[in-house]
């Protein structure tokens, strides 16, 4: 009987080795392990054997069952394996086809700088609030310093509705209109984005476009602090290397005033094309907000003082992007828009 | 405002190179636009004299000259028709560049035999014709005085850089050259000279020539004037001349001249009368009488009116107050005697008038801006003197002054810890002071921390503490203040306005929809309305038409986006754009519904007091309504790429764009009417959208007739919404709900109804019969044509039971199922298909 056994592995191991599909393996183990098959036979003749020799061949008999069982299950996963991998060879794709498209729209480049603008200063503890884009003549130019026949009206043609009424020329208005809804309480942090409109177009002028207005009015608040507020800005927009310049300018509603200046973001102060060779880009005016802008909406101009500042959004795109051309925002063209 | 930088040397003593000078003024606070080189490209051209002169051996028209260079003796060809043995001319060595010369060098030649080394220049080859020196017809003579070899931009006074100044409105000061040098003093410190106003007079008093009366005080505070007798009009010399070219003023004649150059050089406008012209030897300042006319120095005949200032003779008006002389009286050739006039007019006044004839000349420009009252008689003198030089008249004696509104000093006090306070800085007094006095104010101690400023009576721009502090600032530098970061309280932070939020979300559900954004002017005109066939008795020609506008097409604030929309794709359709989804938020304007008085809207604390000062005209009390819309246009098909077919562009495309919107709203529930009376909108194939029964937008394809107005060979679908109405069903902070934790069971349904029964009306049926366990229904299927009778269509849903406490047993969904199959019989006569 031990040589049966060991003719049985022998034979067994052979045909387990020759087996390459699923059939056959199924084969294999029916033949050896199967209700008649070679190795079932021999255990059940066991019983006949003295119980002495039992014990050995007995286990003898269940090694190779072991050995025959741990193979068959070896090889049905290399077969399992290999049919996968049939499987998934037939199921490959070019994999340099385009993909299917998904949807997605382009947002407009003045709307993403918009956005940066208002995080950026939200960021600084600025609120956002907007304002009407029609206009009370007292609100753009009266409130703000500017009466009626004063020359600073000439830097800004307005379009009229009524003889009191007009698109806004700037978003200046809502410092008047925040401050009066805020007073007397301090403090005041606002940002305005907006759309405002002049009556100028050219090849550098559009009959409208957008600005952001910023209003600080606090108990303490100096032209240092307007200062430290725009280099934030500054460099959160263009890059941490600007720095700012600030120019004495003149406008109404501030006081002192300030044209402010970055380091170019294109040759960095060297000067070149983009900066007329002066290495300073000008992006926005700003100033203290004039005493008697206070006074008109309730404040104490003596413990109130603030800034305010106001910047073109198109401006800061076309830098921002490289725009050369201000009329290609209102064009619309979507070969231009599905470069943002 | 350009100015010689050698003239304004002569006022202060200043060798900066311009452009530092330039950089330093423009950080002071009066920027310098421009530096501009006078005569550019001289170099290496110089005095050349002809010592001797004889003709070409073989032309008829040459000349062979020999001339000193200063270095040698060279021979030079020429055909210049006015060369002269003994002249001075320019000449320009071989090698040189000539400044009208492109990029051909002057050589040596051969000129029909005849060597010749260099050329002599004419004014137009120097490009010095706009200085006044030559043209292009012979060689520029030069002053017979001038060394040869010196070089040309000296020997032409040309060497020089002008500054041209972009002022501020508020420094109408600077708009005289005296001025300027003032602040280059501030600047650098510099020592001032002032110009020199003694005069010479002779021969009869001056009062008795003239009498001066000003019927208009308020408009009129001086008039001074000064009679010049024996008048040789000529032409002015060089320097004074270039100066006023410098300053873009042409020279007339000396008398003239002298004029425009005090008021260049002291702002002080001044105007030159031919005496003989005035009648009666009276001057009166009064208002223009209705009807008077004046044919003013350009020619033009000025229909005057009341509100205009005139100066007048004993019969007529001889000027327009400072804004222009009048042709009758102007200085020329045969004037004999001159009266100068130099007088102080009202700002606002001057402005207006300047402004009803269109007239911006130099001298109603300073005027608008307010010059020094207390400087007329200086400038009357300063013209008496230099016409004493030139020896272009003789001056009488006495200057006739009528001051009748004087100057009242004006002193400020300025704190210390107020300029620290608005600064930042940390000045003392002593500081402050210091840094005012560069300005030569004068200055009082006032109390330990104060000063008292007396302002110097041109520099109208000062008024308040403020506007002193602003001048410590940009003298002291903007670029020394310290950038510090603000402190104090954080604001009371209300939460972001929710139509700014509404904006974003409904944004982001736009650009997710693979839309692009536009932004589009806020004006149309009324023919875009016609385009879109909105007829005019719409509530949307209800517009708010702009008073000025640029051009017709922009005439109207528009009550609608969907027009520009329309534009934008047009635009882009022609460009053979053909696939596009555009769409845009932006504001649209009504026209403020009821005058003020019905208005329930409170009104702001300024619309308030405006209406007590009466500054709001009762017709048009309340700004325009002004609301936020969502629109978008799109044609052509999506691509869906090489394995699927691209999708049509039709109404469902658009109203799930529109269905998207409304679910990153939160707002669910809206319900969808036909539309088939909009003529903007094809009749079979538009919608009203209703949230809460309220009509919230529209959406469809456009109307053909309208796609034809276009010349728009596509289908193109439409949508827009009213965001602002929308905002109060808006929900963005949606409540969590928990997770369902017993199982469904899912139940398909497919029914055949008629075809005219709307699929919102079935589903409204289907849910409010299966009640509280049905959770979703979902349509999953369309269909019409074969095994479905004529007539009809069938509609397939997916339904979802489910309850949250539960799992359901098959006889409570059973129970549910055909109560909706009943209801739906019964009311919409709906069968099992």
């Amino acid at each position: 009987m031990e040589q049966e056994i060991a003719k049985i592995r022998e034979e067994a191991l052979k045909d387990l080795s020759a087996a390459n599909t699923m059939e056959a393996l199924q084969e294999v183990r029916l033949k050896y392990l199967g209700k008649k098959g070679a190795l079932t036979r021999v255990l059940r003749g066991m019983g006949g054997l003295s119980p002495e020799e039992r014990p050995r061949l007995g286990q003898l008999a269940n090694e190779v069952r072991v050995l025959l069982e741990n193979g068959i299950e070896r090889m049905l996963e290399d077969l399992s394996r290999q049919e996968q991998m049939r499987q998934l060879a037939t199921e490959s794709v070019d994999v340099t086809l385009p993909g299917r498209p998904a949807p997605r729209g382009h947002q407009h480049p003045l709307t993403t700088v918009l956005r940066e603008i208002e995080r950026i200063f939200a960021s600084m503890g600025f609120e956002v609030a907007e304002g009407p884009e029609v206009e009370w003549d007292y609100y753009n130019f009266e409130a703000l310093n500017i009466p009626k026949g004063h020359p600073a009206r000439d830097m800004q043609d307005s379009f009229y509705i009524t003889d009191e009424m007009l698109l806004r020329t700037h978003t200046s208005p809502m410092q008047v209109r925040t401050m009066e809804k805020t007073v007397p309480r301090l403090p005041v942090r606002v940002i305005v984005p907006g759309k405002v409109y002049r009556r100028d177009d050219d090849a550098t002028h559009s009959p409208m476009f957008h600005q952001v207005e910023g209003l600080l009015v606090d108990q303490r608040c100096t032209l240092g602090d307007l200062k430290g507020v725009l280099l934030a800005f500054a460099r959160q927009m263009f890059g941490p290397d600007r720095e700012i310049r600030m120019r004495p300018s003149f406008f109404p509603f501030t006081e002192p005033s300030a044209e402010v200046d970055i380091s170019c973001i294109n040759c960095g102060g060297e000067g070149c094309r983009v900066c007329s060779g002066t290495g300073w880009l000008e992006i926005l005016g700003s100033g203290m907000v004039h005493p008697r802008v206070l006074a008109n909406v309730g404040y104490d101009p003596e413990t109130a003082v603030g800034f305010a500042f106001g910047m073109g959004v198109e401006r800061v795109a076309m830098l921002k992007y490289g725009i050369n051309d201000l009329r290609l925002f209102f064009d619309n063209d979507v070969r231009f828009l599905h470069q943002f | 405002m350009r100015v010689s930088y050698r003239w304004l040397q002569e006022y202060v003593k200043v060798d900066l190179p311009a452009k530092v000078l330039a950089d330093k003024l423009t950080m002071s606070g009066l920027a310098v636009e421009g530096i501009i080189e006078p005569a550019p490209g001289l170099d290496g051209i110089v005095v050349g004299r002809i010592v001797e002169m004889r003709l070409h051996p073989n032309s008829g028209r040459l000349r062979i000259c020999r001339v000193d260079t200063g270095r040698e003796v060279v021979q030079v060809v020429s055909g210049a028709p006015n060369l002269a043995p003994g002249a001075n001319v320019p000449y320009a060595r071989p090698g040189t560049v000539l400044p009208s010369g492109g990029h051909d060098t002057v050589g040596v030649r051969q000129i029909l035999g005849e060597r010749s080394e260099g050329v002599l220049c004419s004014g137009a080859e120097l490009c010095t014709e706009e200085w006044g020196f030559g043209d292009a017809l012979g060689v520029l003579i030069l002053d017979p005085g001038l060394q040869p070899g010196a070089g040309m931009v000296e020997a032409l006074g040309l060497h020089d850089r002008i500054l041209e100044f972009e002022l501020t409105p508020n420094r109408g000061d600077c708009l005289a050259v005296l001025n300027i040098a003032r602040e280059v003093r501030a600047l650098t410190g510099g020592g001032l000279t002032l110009p020199e106003t003694s005069v010479r007079e002779s021969g009869e008093r001056t009062e008795g020539l003239i009498s001066v009366q000003i019927e208009e005080p308020e408009l009129c505070r001086r008039y001074a004037c000064r009679i010049v007798r024996n008048v040789k009009p000529a032409a002015s010399p060089e320097w004074l001349c270039y100066r006023l070219r410098a300053a873009g003023v042409r020279p007339i004649n000396n008398i003239v001249d002298v004029t425009n150059y005090v008021m260049l050089e002291l702002g002080q406008p001044l105007h030159a009368f031919n005496y003989d012209r005035l009648q009666g030897r009276r001057i009166i300042v009064r208002r223009a009488r209705p009807g008077e006319e004046l044919v003013s120095l350009d020619g033009d005949r000025r229909e005057l009116d009341e509100e205009m200032l005139v100066i007048a003779d004993a019969g007529e008006p001889v000027a327009l107050a400072g804004v222009m002389g009048g042709l009758a009286s102007e200085v020329t050739e045969e004037t004999r005697t001159v009266l100068l006039e130099s007088a102080y007019f009202n700002p606002q006044s001057i402005r207006r008038t300047a402004q009803k004839l269109g007239m911006r000349t130099e001298s109603g420009q300073r005027f608008e801006k307010g010059i020094d009252l207390d400087g007329a008689v200086r400038a009357v003198n300063r013209a008496a003197h230099l016409i004493n030089e030139l020896g272009a008249g003789e001056i009488t004696c006495g200057v006739v002054d009528q001051y009748v509104r004087p100057a009242a000093p004006l002193a400020i006090r300025v704190r210390a810890p107020r300029v620290n306070q608005v600064l930042g800085t940390h000045l003392n007094r002593a500081e402050v002071q210091e840094i005012l006095c560069r300005l030569d104010f004068v200055c009082e101690l006032c109390g330990q921390d104060n000063l008292l400023v007396n302002i110097p009576p041109y520099r109208h721009d000062l008024l308040e503490e403020i506007d002193l502090i602003e001048e410590v600032a940009r003298l002291y530098g903007y670029d020394q203040i310290a950038a510090t970061a603000p402190v104090g309280a954080l604001t009371q932070s209300v939460r972001r306005p929710a139509l700014s939020r509404v904006r974003e979300l409904t944004g982001s559900a736009m650009l997710a929809a693979g839309l692009d954004e536009v932004i589009t002017y806020s004006f149309i005109g009324e023919s875009d309305l016609d385009r879109l066939n909105i007829p005019g008795n719409s509530p949307l020609r209800r517009v708010t038409p702009i008073q000025n506008p640029l051009r017709e097409e922009q005439g109207i604030l528009r009550p609608l986006l969907l027009a520009s929309l329309m534009e934008v794709l047009n635009t882009n359709y022609k460009r053979k754009q053909t696939r596009v989804g555009l769409f845009e938020l932006g504001t649209v304007f009504n026209p403020s519904p009821r005058p003020a008085l019905a208005e329930e809207a409170v009104p702001g604390p300024a619309d308030a007091r405006l209406q007590e000062r009466g500054r709001v005209p009762g017709d048009s009390g309340a700004l325009p309504e002004e609301r936020l819309h969502l629109g978008f246009v799109a044609c052509g098909e999506v691509d869906r790429g090489w394995q699927e077919p691209a999708q049509a562009r039709d109404f469902f495309y658009a109203k799930g764009i529109a269905e998207q919107v409304l679910g990153a709203l939160g707002i669910s529930g809206a319900s969808w009417e036909p539309v088939t009376g909009n003529p903007m909108l094809h009749p079979g194939r538009a919608a009203r959208v209703l949230v809460a029964e309220e009509p919230i937008g529209m959406v469809g394809e456009v109307h053909p007739e309208v796609l034809q107005n276009y010349e728009l060979p596509t289908r193109v679908v439409a949508c827009e919404i009213d965001l602002t109405s929308l905002l109060p069903m808006v929900r963005l902070d949606p409540r969590a709900q928990a997770l369902p934790r017993y199982p469904g069971s899912a139940r398909d349904l497919a029914i055949i109804v008629p075809l005219e029964t709307p699929a919102g009306h079935v589903r409204d049926v289907i849910m409010a019969a299966g009640g509280g366990l049905l959770r979703e229904c979902r349509l999953f299927d369309v269909y019409q044509g074969a095994q479905v009778p004529a007539g009809c269509r069938s509609l397939g849903y997916s339904l979802l039971f489910q309850s949250l406490e539960r799992t359901l047993n098959d006889e409570e969904v059973t129970g549910a199922y055909d109560r909706i199959l009943k209801a739906l019989s019964t009311q919409v006569g709906a069968r099992l298909r």
